[in-house]
């Protein structure tokens, strides 16, 4: 207790608390010394231009995936630019940038888009005055048409994604199959014949209900092929109807027949289908371009050289697809949008889009290279892709496409679970559909 | 008379003696009924906490292919360092996250402390106006869903320029993370006997140096609980990290998720980031153990 006393009584310097002034002397000058280094690490060296992208194995950029890093270089130089990526796991990007936007702030100058373009329309860039025509004339017309927006195209689609079928060449081979199915009868025939040895014929993953690559978008492929549209010429929704109704009861046909992988239905990711594809234990599925190159990686496929590729079968009025729509857009606030344009120029350069396809599998979008025969060499699946692309392939993208997709990606599981027929299904889903555009169009 | 008494108890004895022996083998039987059913209940509540733990170091050390295959294919040869070596061959991104989140919930809990030992002091102790109104305003800032606020506050540390930076992420921490801490520290300081401080205050002790050389020294196990508490809140915290960071200031929970893209997914290198990720926290656990079981135990019997 003395010492205590002594000690809450003394005001005096002794040498035990001038020790201790000095070191707390010492501290400060130190923070002030190194302070601004931890606290504001991102205090870095001006850049001309931020770009906000997926990070890789997605489609990425030079400089975020490793590929034309020596043109990379020399663009920046030229332009005497300096670009800095945000590169963002992909299922946080859409978050990101829609906080980015409503913060009404300025944060990036080129914004990566999947989808999203109507969505984001009023804070990006219109491009049509700034796209070099000879671009435009070596890009398939129709990847516009999920980056335009009130009559503005305001991003240009950077690789051909669109969904195709894959399946397993030795398990067809072992089934007696001849090639891959070409119609829904001949698809539902395989998946049964192929259902067999503890695996399915049919795998996708029916557990997410919205988005691109949701069950909603998977039903849109199947909506097309069977003659179907989701809006009319009004707006108004039209797939409550024989194509709609087709569709629907095709997929739900292929589920309860036992061919589809039953876990299908849990399955919220391309990824978990396509592990399935991937492990052996399913010999078919729709999905993108890039499944190509993991599916033929001994680290992460048993299924190496088995996998085949080719158009999605056709429905009673032929083939079709969904496009993945990657595309570079850029924001509304861009300090500078002409350098802007030249980076996403350079992204779709020949030279870079060679390879783009050949060091990271993801398929380029112009015609000239596509057709490029070493492109051809390189990702067989090309051929495919490009000839899937000469069919109708609309994703049917609105500014409220997240709400759309949910309401019928939602009555479409309730269909495959057996909750709802297909008819009570779309029919609800319909109801849904046209409240939200009414809300839409105010 | 002493002699009588002692008689008494050896006769008492005598007669509790049988009774005791009579009643433990009645209860004999329902005791040890009781031991094994607690001891089941413990081994129950062991695996199933360690369950999904055990789970992710078996997943962090199996092939993906191995991994993904339904069921999980287990068999020895299946079993690997490569996610190991794949997460530290992208040491690029990963290293620098957990110093990241080691200087973030560093930073987080020592403020969080310092300034949550102060003021549940005050309000525990000192007549401060208005005091308990203030605990409740504090403890009110939890009803908030961060979602709700993210954007202003996305907003706000734009404007003033700490996006991406240690302090705007601390700051956004100590928003959750610094009224629990007074919350629980002022009913440790509750506790504390008056007497006590009564007898600093008569040696002519401060009301400062009675808060720091009595009450913060006799309370340091709750601190370091309530210190683990901060650290692994702002260690693990997500939502605000992915928002409020960009390039120099992404944590540990950022990089795992990356290993999650939209068309592939490295589920095996994302649980061995994840078992890396838990490192610090398990080793702040040992190392503090003995003060983080007295501070639940002081808990338990404290206001």
């Amino acid at each position: 207790m003395h010492r205590l006393g002594h000690g809450f009584t003394s005001n005096r310097f002794d040498r035990r608390s001038l020790l201790r002034r000095s070191a707390a002397a010492g501290a400060g000058l130190a923070a002030a010394r190194y302070g601004p280094s931890v606290w504001t690490p991102g205090a870095s060296a001006a850049t001309n231009l931020s770009v906000l992208s997926p990070l890789a194995p997605d489609p990425a950029p030079p400089g975020v995936a490793e590929f034309a890093m020596d043109g990379f270089a020399a663009w920046k130089t030229a332009n005497d630019a300096e670009v800095t990526y945000e590169a963002v796991a992909w299922p946080q990007l859409h978050d990101k940038m829609a906080t980015n936007f409503a913060s009404g702030t300025h944060v990036h100058d080129v914004y990566y888009m999947s989808g999203w373009v109507p969505e984001f329309a009023p804070f990006l860039t219109p491009l049509d005055d700034m796209l070099p025509q000879d671009l435009v004339d070596d890009l398939p017309p129709s990847s516009f048409s999920t980056v335009t927006w009130d009559g503005n195209r305001l991003g240009v689609v950077f690789t051909l994604s669109l969904l195709t079928l894959f399946y397993n060449t030795a398990h067809l081979e072992e089934a007696g199959l001849d090639g891959p199915p070409t119609t829904w009868d001949e698809l539902k025939g395989y998946a049964q014949e192929l259902t067999r040895d503890g695996r399915y014929g049919w795998v996708l993953n029916y557990g997410q209900a919205d988005g691109i690559g949701g069950v909603a978008s998977y039903w849109m492929v199947f909506l097309q092929q069977a003659g179907g549209t989701l809006y009319g010429d009004d707006g108004a929704p039209a797939f409550n109807d024989a194509p709609g109704l087709e569709a629907l009861q095709f997929m739900v046909d292929m589920y309860t027949n036992g061919s589809t992988d039953p876990g299908s239905i849990s399955y919220v990711g391309i990824n978990d289908a396509t592990n399935v594809l991937t492990a052996g234990n399913a010999s078919m599925m729709m999905n993108w371009p890039f499944m190509w190159k993991p599916a033929n990686d001994p680290a992460t496929s048993k299924i190496v050289g088995q996998l085949g590729s080719a158009i999605l079968p056709a429905g009673s009025a032929g083939a079709a697809s969904i496009d993945g729509t990657d595309a570079w857009t850029i924001a509304a606030t861009a300090a500078d949008p002409e350098l802007a344009m030249k980076l996403i120029e350079f992204y779709l350069d020949p030279v870079v889009q060679t390879r783009q396809v050949l060091d990271t599998g993801w398929l380029p979008i112009r015609l000239s290279v596509l057709e490029d025969p070493e492109v051809q060499e390189g990702a067989p699946n090309a051929a495919v892709v490009l000839e899937q692309a000469q069919h109708p392939y609309d994703s049917f993208v609105t500014p409220d496409y997240t709400e759309v997709t949910l309401a019928i990606g939602t009555e479409i599981q309730r269909a495959l679970q057996g909750a709802k027929t297909p008819e009570e299904a779309l029919q609800d889903a319909s109801d849904q559909v046209a409240e939200i555009v009414a809300a839409r169009e105010g | 008379m002493a002699m009588l008494h002692r008689a008494d108890a050896r006769s008492a004895r005598a007669d509790v003696a049988p009774r005791q022996a009579e009643t433990s083998r009645v209860r004999g039987p329902v005791r040890f009924l009781d031991d094994v059913l607690v001891r089941i209940a413990l081994l129950v509540f062991v695996l199933w906490t360690l369950g999904p733990v055990v789970w992710m170091v078996v997943s962090s050390l199996l092939e993906q292919t191995a991994l993904t295959s339904v069921p999980p294919d287990l068999s020895p040869s299946q079993f690997t360092l490569d996610n190991y070596r794949g997460v530290l061959a992208t040491g690029g991104s990963l290293v620098p996250a957990f110093r990241n989140s080691l200087i973030v919930a560093f930073l987080t809990t020592g403020i969080a402390l310092t300034l949550g030992s102060a003021a549940a002091y005050a309000i525990a102790r000192l007549d401060v106006p208005g005091g308990d109104k203030l605990a409740l305003m504090a403890l009110a800032t939890q009803m908030f869903p961060g979602i709700v606020i993210i954007i202003p506050l996305f907003i706000v540390l734009s404007r003033l320029g700490l996006i991406d930076t240690y302090a705007g992420l601390a700051t956004v921490y100590l928003s959750f993370i610094l009224p629990i801490v007074i919350w629980v520290l002022k009913g440790f300081f509750e506790a504390i006997p008056p007497d006590l401080e009564k007898a600093a205050a008569m040696d002519g002790a401060s009301t400062w140096q009675t808060f720091t050389r009595i009450a913060l020294p006799i309370s340091l196990p709750p601190l370091f609980a309530t210190g683990i508490f901060a650290f692994i809140e702002s260690w693990n915290e997500f939502m605000f990290a992915i928002i409020l960071t960009r390039v120099h200031t992404k944590t540990a929970p950022i990089a795992i998720s990356e290993f999650a893209g939209q068309y592939q997914t490295q589920v095996g290198q994302m649980v061995a980031a994840a078992t890396l990720a838990s490192v610090p926290v398990i080793l702040l656990a040992i190392v503090f153990r003995r003060y983080i079981l007295m501070g639940f135990a002081e808990g338990a019997i404290k206001g």
